[in-house]
């Protein structure tokens, strides 16, 4: 397909347009000066010198709490039953997620692959297929990505709608998808072609960002090596003192799944059932009725976590559990991370 | 694109009590015929499979089918051991609950005809094999041998006394009940369910067997039946994990690569046996 060119003085004139069709969540400022994703009220909060957000956006597709269904009326406390049901409170707007790093967009297509497994989850694919996904490739890695190793970034070969490379004074624009295709034609005012020197121009800046990386693991040594038993149960012995069970690690984490349906009363003969995030590393998360809990020790809790990542998704359908984004290295209190569990699992 | 976690709605039909913690409950749809099931061949559901169960504002949790998919009823039997297991304790006859299901993926009913079939339960681990019993009852002809081993804590805690009494007195089924502590009354087998092994005589060649019971029974009956001769294929065990969702979405059921609520709850040892320590 062909590629395109952005000026930046035409990015936030672009993000206005779009905001008028769409719902656009690109990274803003937060509260506490973080920078994170958010819906954006205008063109002028998107911040897009920014390095990565200190949560994925996962959010906006599983959310961390989430309504999945209400009730309401006599029917569930008495006989015989009449007129009231179920509400499913689901509603999504059409939306664009502006600036999403390629690690990020990574984790999304991971979970495309895993909520499409045996039955579709309806809730994730609703807002997923309501979703138009525009990347901002990075030419400044920092000091813990690893997505060069994982397959995931700096910048990615397909899989998106959009992606932009940030050629100093323009973007470079490259089309991924229909989708993507159809926004382009739609407000093709914004663009103009790219020529040959941009399209060397930007393979150059890809090269260049590749090289910038201080972080290389070798996931498939680590997977061979872990399914050959060949690590000591030392290791995860060791990393369990450390582990806090505060399950950050699985909160920040772009790929993780897990969750936990709870149901609140709301009023008399009126509650929801709803889904939180949950995380594998809680020792509740497999205790069962007579208290009889399959991972009752943190070694085998943490060991879970890192085979299921490395070890048991790619076995599952064909993709690592980990994009290499690198926030789980700096949101572990016992500094238990992904790149250091690999190298110890390498030497 | 169908709603994975919206239940159906139905309503309690009949309880019936089987032991002073354990109720079978009869279920019906609120309105209409039947409940749409997700299977859509000629039979409702697979003797193993389970539903999840709401009682709405407690929550939800997976059970079994106790009953068969040969009988007109639907019916699940439950120990009361939390909290929506006691708030479905505490619902009587009319009162609504929502229904997910069938899930899982149930016994291998088509590669066990003309066997001898070996069932081994413990406490309230007869509930899913007494679905394939009673399927394998109504099909009677398409089976050789019948061979039940049931164990349990004391008499009181034996789960469908009325059924056992049923299949005691059949001539095609082989019946033998032991209790861990029997009372003045008690004339049969005390001791835990391996004890049985020694009564019966199997053909290892010729049989299949399914195990279900407390997490801490099933190993021991597994050493068992592989001691008697039978290969790891041939034998079944349900295995039981905390779950959520039931479709292989929250993650809370997994044993190393598999989802107990997808690939499971029915597991042959030779699947069990690689999936590490864990189960
Ligand atoms: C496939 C499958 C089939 C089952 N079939 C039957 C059956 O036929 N009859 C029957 O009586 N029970 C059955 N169970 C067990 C039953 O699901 C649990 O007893 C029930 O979930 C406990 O819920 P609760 O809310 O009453 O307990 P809670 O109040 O939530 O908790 C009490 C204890 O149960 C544990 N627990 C909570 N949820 C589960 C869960 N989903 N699975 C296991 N433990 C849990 C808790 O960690 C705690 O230790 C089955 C379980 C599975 C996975
Ligand atoms: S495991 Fe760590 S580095 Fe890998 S994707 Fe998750 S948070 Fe990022
Ligand atoms: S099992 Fe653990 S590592 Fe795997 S997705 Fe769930 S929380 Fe994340
Ligand atoms: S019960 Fe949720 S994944 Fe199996």
């Amino acid at each position: 397909m062909r590629d395109w060119i952005l000026y930046k003085e035409h990015t936030f004139p672009l993000i206005r347009r779009l905001n008028k069709h769409f719902e656009i969540i690109a990274p803003v400022e937060g509260k506490g000066g973080d920078i994170v994703f958010d819906p954006i009220t205008s063109e002028h909060d998107v911040v897009l010198d920014f390095t990565n957000t200190i949560m994925p956006p996962k959010r906006f597709f599983f959310p961390q709490f989430e309504t999945l269904f209400s009730w309401k009326g006599k029917e569930f406390t008495l006989a015989p039953p009449r007129g009231a049901g179920l509400t499913v409170p689901l509603k999504t707007k059409r939306r664009i997620i502006f600036g999403i790093r390629p690690c990020d967009f990574s984790g999304i297509l991971f979970l495309d692959g895993y909520y499409a497994l045996a039955y579709e989850d309806n809730y994730y694919f609703t807002r997923r297929n309501n979703t138009l996904f525009i990347l901002l490739g990075c030419n400044e890695p920092q000091e813990h990505c690893f997505c060069l190793s994982a397959g995931t970034g700096p910048f990615l070969k397909r899989g998106f709608d959009i992606q932009l490379t940030d050629l100093k004074d323009r973007y470079y624009v490259q089309i991924g998808s229909r989708k993507g295709k159809e926004l382009i034609e739609r407000y093709d005012y914004f663009f103009r072609p790219a020529s040959r020197e941009e399209k060397e121009e930007n393979i150059q800046t890809v090269r260049e960002a590749e090289r910038k990386f201080k972080e290389e693991v070798d996931f498939d040594l680590v997977a061979k090596k872990m399914e050959n038993e060949e690590v000591p149960e030392s290791l995860w012995q060791e990393l369990a003192v450390r582990c806090q069970n505060c399950g950050g690690c699985s909160y920040v984490c772009p790929t993780c799944f897990c969750f936990n349906l709870i149901d609140r009363v709301t009023g008399k003969e009126e509650g929801k059932r709803m889904r939180t995030w949950d995380s594998c590393t809680f020792s509740g998360y497999t205790r069962m009725a007579g208290g009889y809990n399959p991972r009752e020790e943190k070694k085998d809790r943490v060991k879970r976590r890192f085979y299921h990542k490395l070890v048991y998704e790619p076995q599952q359908f064909g993709m690592h559990g980990c994009v290499g984004c690198g926030r789980c290295v700096t949101t572990c209190l016992g500094n238990i991370n992904m790149p250091r569990v690999m190298h110890e699992i390498m030497k | 694109m169908k709603n994975i976690y919206l239940p159906q709605l139905g309503k309690i039909k009949r309880v019936q009590k089987e032991t002073s913690d354990v109720k079978t409950f009869t279920l019906a749809p609120l309105r209409g015929a039947g409940f749409t099931f997700f299977l859509k061949e000629k039979i409702k559901f697979i003797p193993g499979q389970f539903l999840e169960i709401s009682v709405f504002g407690t929550g939800e949790a997976p059970f079994s089918i106790s009953s068969s998919p040969t009988q007109k009823d639907l019916q699940i039997s439950i120990k009361d051991v939390g909290s929506v297991t006691s708030a479905l304790h505490n619902l009587r006859k009319g009162q609504v609950i929502g229904l997910r299901g069938p899930f899982g993926n149930g016994f291998p009913i088509k590669d066990i005809r003309g066997y001898d079939i070996l069932f081994v339960g413990g406490g309230i681990g007869l509930a899913p094999l007494r679905s394939l019993i009673n399927y394998i009852l109504d099909k009677r002809k398409n089976f050789e041998r019948i061979i039940i081993l049931y164990g349990a804590k004391n008499p009181e805690e034996l789960v469908f006394k009325d059924e056992l009494k049923g299949w005691e007195r059949r001539k095609d089924v082989e019946l033998l009940v032991t209790v861990d502590e029997g009372d003045g009354k008690w004339k049969r087998n005390v001791g835990v369910v391996t004890t049985l092994f020694e009564k019966i005589k199997v053909n290892p060649k010729k049989a299949f067997a399914f195990v279900c019971g407390p997490p801490v029974m099933i190993p021991f009956v597994i050493e068992g039946l592989v001691k008697i001769g039978l290969k790891d294929e041939r034998i079944f065990a349900n295995l039981e994990r905390y779950m959520k969702c039931g479709v292989g979405k929250c993650g809370h059921c997994n044993i190393g690569p598999k989802y107990t609520c997808l690939d499971g709850p029915v597991f042959s040892y030779k699947e069990i046996k690689g999936l590490s320590k864990e189960f």
